[in-house]
């Protein structure tokens, strides 16, 4: 876009989000960003002397030098309020001691263009925002060089950039880049402006303490459930037992309920019943709580299936067994070849999984007719946004929405049903008074809206050297994109590739493959997690891979190299972990086990070392991961994520299940969804062997392969398979 | 009404004597510090200390706690370990979501009060009841440990 002299401040801040993103040509800056009012069209006030300056969408730089930089992402854990402002603050050459971050508003400047929203998910936040971060900070970094040309006389050429300062070696002179400010805001923001060669970075790829760490360690972080305003009202909702629909569609209705009993608790406020079940309103959680459970719901059961997991199970086994819509086929004889003689196939099966993030879900939310804002931790405040205008009859302009850090998520704050927005907006429409609508963990573990269960079958048949010359796999599952209401669209195949993540791409090199899913339409709704259908299919893949190697003799990770020449990172992370781990000589009794996964333009290779002990089962000695995401922007972080997911796969793969019965999930607490505590949690190592180029997604990566490497290591260590999850189910894990 | 002891500080509360002290906490007095995580003592989100112990606040009615002296997350940097705790914490990118930690510096703190050097069995032992589904137990045991070198 061309640029003209002369534009106003407000066309300049046009330029710079579009300077800064290269995505926003047709939102202006100011519809959205700036202080909401009920017209939601505030534009910020020119700079006056001694007020910072909003440089662009991403950058506040005030005359004391500080620099503030908003950051569209949620921070649901994974850093991102670290390592966004570390991609900006390298071009813009920031004093990294005086930078400091900011959740930015809900608007268009803060989309992801790998999700065209503000949706943090996919492990896309880092690869998504990284150039157009750097350009951000490029361009308000050369627009103060320019304003200290200006003020000095001299030509820009021969001033450099350092810690903040703009600095004149020849004229022996310096200016701050706060003192600079207001005379930069009006230069010309450069379209293209140049960046920096990666060999010279100074914030990128250093291991930097997280801008919100000592908040989060000292309890000062408001989280959406800590927030609060005036005259706040606490809801909780009674929902049917059976997370058999979508919010008042399919699911069990109330049919009667014992209000009297309810509003006898002190501090109750009022009972009423909405599409998603009858809420409680009170002054206080403690005193909703007992209001709910003197409520007596009686549910008026519908005419959904009220399914249960060893039905669906059987059902799903049934399934294994005929071909389903073919989402892959390479080579040709696949299919033929696996109904001959010598085929080697086994079958997979794995639950439902809560996300169960620490922090239960809540919404904070504000609404009298034609005005409303919202608080709350979600990884898509946008499209929750658009779910609660329409729930309130508004515009989505007309609503504030502000984005908290959450409590944790992994996937569970990103629905494309929006269901605790919408359900919050539900509450609102008929309260309309300041309102918390909170989730005990009981309501988080039996809400429904999860990782989906799974049946895989894979298939193969071995040729020269026992290397496969065929492999067929077979997917059961419900749609994660039918739930989010593109049934008919999933019918044509491509869009259900979805299901078939980490088969349809197998890195191996295989001559024949032939893929293909069956879309069960159970009604529970499902939702993904953290690295989503590579979370089964990868698993059953990684452990079949080891079936593989051990039917033709061979060691599972020269079998692994063998079928790995054409895929060099891959191999190199393999290699890594390998040496790593010291792959072939563990201690005595323990044993090994090792798989390998590849998305979201990363690769990761993990050895898993465990013990497995006739009286005390299953004990985990030690996880190795290598790494390979291109570039690092915080090595620290990086690792942390990949120690994360080793905690959180290793939880689900030996104790995760939600068991169904009749429709309703009989888990409800910690101790029933237990997860991996202090105890059991081995030693981790992770290892960094980065190829360079633009960084790829990691926190997703290192979930799908560390399973199935835990499982290898038990078949090395009793000589049995393992082919249904939960681990605990088969072993003693104390 | 009763009178609580929290921080150091004596706070008047008006609530039911059965009420748990995570909702006094919380909803009464606005110490938002400390987290609800499960509500039946499972996860240790709401670990607080009565009279120097690591306590489950979301099973304790506040209304038997008399004079007992309680410690939130708020208050606990006033110590000389837990404040190294904290630092500690901030400075090995300790937090991911950051929700359990209040409960794990709770439980940390009281365990290095207690015991200086801490084994990793002591470790076990005290941060078990502590979840953290972000999984950073390996950098809460470091932590640990570095902190017990410093004292």
């Amino acid at each position: 876009m061309a640029q003209q002299e002369g534009w106003s401040r407000r066309e300049f801040l046009r330029v710079s989000a579009i300077a800064g993103g290269g995505l926003l040509a047709a939102c202006s800056f100011q519809q959205e960003s700036g202080t909401v009012g009920t017209d939601g069209t505030q534009a910020p006030p020119p700079p006056a002397p001694g007020e910072a300056w909003q440089a662009n969408a991403f950058v506040r730089i005030a005359p004391d030098n500080r620099i503030t930089i908003l950051v569209g992402a949620a921070e649901i854990g994974q850093g991102a309020s670290t390592a966004v402002p570390m991609m900006l603050a390298e071009e813009l050459d920031a004093d990294w001691s005086q930078v400091s971050w900011e959740q930015s508003p809900t608007a268009r400047d803060y989309a992801n263009p790998r999700t065209f929203s503000q949706l943090t998910a996919g492990s896309a936040t880092i690869a998504g925002l990284y150039m157009p971060q750097r350009r951000a900070g490029a361009a308000i970094r050369a627009m103060l060089v320019r304003a200290a040309a200006r003020r000095w006389g001299v030509s820009e050429d021969r001033l450099r950039t350092e810690a903040s300062q703009v600095i004149d070696d020849a004229g022996a002179r310096s200016a701050s880049y706060g003192e600079l400010a207001l005379e930069a805001a009006q230069q010309r923001a450069p379209t293209n402006p140049a960046l920096k060669n990666p060999g010279d970075f100074r914030i990128i790829g250093k291991a930097k303490r997280r801008l919100d760490g000592a908040q989060k360690a000292n309890g000062s972080t408001v989280f959406g459930s800590d927030f609060h305003i005036p005259d706040l009202l606490t809801a909780l909702i009674a929902r049917p037992p059976a997370p058999i629909g979508r919010l008042g569609f399919g699911a069990d209705t109330p049919q009667s309920w014992n209000r009297e009993a309810a509003m006898a608790v002190p501090g109750m406020v009022d009972v009423f019943a909405v599409d998603a079940g009858v809420v409680v309103v009170a002054q206080d959680f403690w005193a909703a709580q007992q209001g709910r459970e003197r409520l007596d719901v009686q549910w008026q059961r519908s005419s959904r299936p009220h399914i249960s997991s060893d039905e669906q199970r059987q059902r799903y086994t049934e399934k294994l067994d005929r071909l389903g819509l073919v989402l892959r086929r390479k080579g040709s004889g696949a299919l033929l070849q696996l109904l001959g003689d010598g085929v080697i196939s086994a079958d997979y099966h794995f639950p439902y999984l809560a996300h169960a993030p620490m922090e239960p879900l809540n919404v904070v939310i504000d609404y009298a007719p034609d005005r409303c804002e919202i608080w709350t931790g979600t990884q898509w405040p946008d499209g929750d946004r658009r779910v609660a205008a329409r729930v309130l009859g508004l515009q989505a302009e007309q609503i504030r929405f502000n984005n908290l850090p959450s409590g944790g998520s992994f996937g569970r704050r990103a629905n494309s049903a929006h269901d605790f927005v919408d359900e919050a907006a539900q509450v609102a429409k008929v309260l309309q008074k300041p309102v918390k609508v909170m989730w005990t963990r009981e309501d988080d573990i039996r809400g429904g809206y999860y990782r989906p269960s799974a049946s895989c079958r894979l298939s193969a048949t071995l040729g020269a050297e026992g290397l496969p010359s065929s492999l067929a796999a077979r997917v059961v599952v419900q749609s994660l994109v039918g739930n989010i209401g593109l049934d008919e669209l999933a019918s044509f195949g491509g869009a259900e590739s979805n299901s078939a993540q980490g088969l349809s791409d197998l890195p191996y090199a295989v001559p024949n493959q032939l893929v293909d899913a069956h879309n069960s339409y159970d009604p529970v709704p499902v939702l993904w997690m953290r690295s989503v259908s590579a979370g089964f299919n990868v698993h059953a893949r990684e452990c079949f891979i080891d079936e593989l190697a051990h039917a033709a003799g061979q060691d599972p990770l020269q079998y692994r190299r063998s079928l790995l020449q054409a895929e060099p990172r891959l191999l190199a992370v393999l290699d890594a972990a390998a040496a790593t781990a010291g792959w072939g000589a563990p201690a005595p009794c323990r044993h090994q086990g090792v798989a390998v996964f590849s998305a979201y333009g990363s690769h990761i290779a993990q050895v898993v070392e465990a013990s497995v002990d006739v009286a005390s089962g299953l004990k985990l000695h030690r996880v190795v991961s290598a790494v390979d995401c291109g570039t690092a922007i915080n090595p620290d972080l990086l690792v942390a994520q990949i120690e994360s997911a080793v905690v959180f796969s290793l939880s689900s793969v030996m104790f995760g299940e939600i068991r169904l019965e009749d429709g309703v999930p009989q888990q409800g607490n910690f101790h029933d969804y237990p997860m991996l505590r202090m105890y059991q949690t081995p030693r981790i190592d992770t290892v960094l062997v980065n190829s360079g180029g633009e960084p790829g997604g990691v926190g997703e990566l290192g979930v799908p392969a560390v399973g199935a490497a835990l499982a290898n290591a038990i078949f090395a260590a009793t000589g049995e398979r393992i082919r249904e999850l939960p681990l605990r189910k088969r072993l003693v894990i104390e | 009404m009763y009178t609580l002891s929290i921080n150091g500080t004596a706070r008047a509360v008006e609530a039911v004597a059965d009420k748990p002290l995570l909702w006094v906490l919380r909803d009464d007095l606005r110490l938002t510090g400390t987290k609800y995580g499960c509500g039946r003592a499972l996860c240790g989100a709401c670990t607080v200390h009565v009279d120097g112990q690591p306590t489950r606040a979301c099973v304790l009615p506040a209304g038997t706690l008399g004079e007992r002296e309680v410690t939130t997350i708020e208050g606990i940097g006033a110590s000389e370990i837990g404040r190294r705790v904290q630092q500690a914490w901030a400075e090995m990118n300790v937090p991911q979501c950051g929700y359990c930690q209040s409960g794990q510096v709770m439980a940390a703190t009281a365990l290095l009060t207690r015991i200086p050097h801490p084994t990793d069995r002591d470790i076990d032992e005290a941060l078990s009841g502590n979840l953290c589904r972000c999984g950073m137990y390996t950098r809460i045991r470091a932590a640990i440990h570095r902190v017990a070198g410093e004292l």
